[in-house]
């Protein structure tokens, strides 16, 4: 099933928040085992949903752009626009 | 959203210290023409600018802007590591050191810290892209200066690649004024700001269509 843009977006904010947030506790306790293999988890869904993202609605990352006519990269919204942003 | 990548753009790699190049290259990270003003520059301008191919070579210039400020930041640690107190003294470096050791903090060559008064946001396409033009010309002049300076060949690799980069930017927003006078009114660029006003040209509706 593929989620709505919106839906999808939060998705990837809130699990890269996840891992983003377990990365800046890796970093002064780089061997604590719960918090390696938490972020492995979160990491690997993160990776699932960008894919799913950017097939379905354009690239997140220049160099993630697929072959196409045209560089697809400067397509709006841009993030910081009201619209690109879902309700809460 | 940034993430960081454990990289440089260019490699840096000095292999002789020396703390009088490190004054004068510092300049580039905390000076009026440096690469913190660069990319601070950009990255804020495009909040209001209405053009995506402009929007798009803002983001990614400012970007490239901040792996400069790493690069900047990288030569000037390499060349002040392992000093000796009597090299810091005679180098003209303890003005530098008294402050801040062998940390790296922005300043100019003259000591001056980091201003965002080096920095136009002024929110009119034409007035921001032209502050940017005018930017990297400025920057590079700063860098055939820092060339006459120094004379190490492993410094004046990387200070050449950056300086290449002004050029490449300066081109790149030409780019950037086309498309902003493309969508303009050509008979009054000036008649009105698209950042702020709400009137609608023709052209500017054919925009990307």
């Amino acid at each position: 099933m593929t989620m709505c843009r919106h839906d999808l977006m939060r998705e990837i904010q809130t699990l890269s928040f996840a891992c983003h947030d377990t990365a800046l506790y890796l970093d002064g306790h780089p061997n604590d085992a719960r918090a390696l293999s938490y972020f492995n988890a979160q990491n690997a869904k993160l990776t699932d949903a960008v894919a799913q993202y950017e097939n379905n609605f354009g690239p997140l990352t220049a160099n993630s752009i697929e072959y196409s006519d045209s560089w697809t990269w400067i397509d709006g919204p841009w993030p910081w626009k009201y619209e690109a942003n879902a309700e809460m | 959203m940034w993430l960081y990548d454990k990289k440089l753009q260019y490699p840096v790699k000095i292999k002789n210290p020396n703390p009088a190049y490190a004054k004068v290259i510092i300049s580039q990270l905390g000076g009026p023409d440096g690469e913190m003003g660069a990319a601070t520059r950009y990255l804020s301008q495009r909040y209001s600018m209405p053009y995506d191919e402009v929007v798009g070579i803002l983001t990614d210039i400012g970007t490239e802007e901040l792996a400069h400020v790493e690069m900047i930041c990288a030569i000037v640690s390499q060349l002040t590591r392992n000093l000796s107190m009597e090299e810091i003294k005679r180098s003209g470096f303890d003005t530098y050191f008294v402050d801040h050791t062998a940390g790296v903090y922005p300043v100019s060559a003259s000591g001056i810290p980091f201003d965002a008064k080096y920095i136009g946001v002024k929110g009119d396409v034409i007035a921001d892209i032209t502050e940017d033009l005018a930017a990297e010309q400025k920057a590079r002049v700063t860098y055939d200066n820092i060339l006459r300076l120094v004379d190490d060949p492993d410094v004046c690799d990387v200070i050449r690649f950056l300086r290449q980069r002004e050029l490449t930017h300066f081109q790149r927003f030409g780019d950037a004024l086309s498309i902003a006078q493309r969508n303009m009114n050509s008979k009054n660029f000036y008649g009105y700001n698209p950042e702020f006003d709400k009137v609608k040209t023709a052209r500017q509706t054919m925009h990307r269509q």
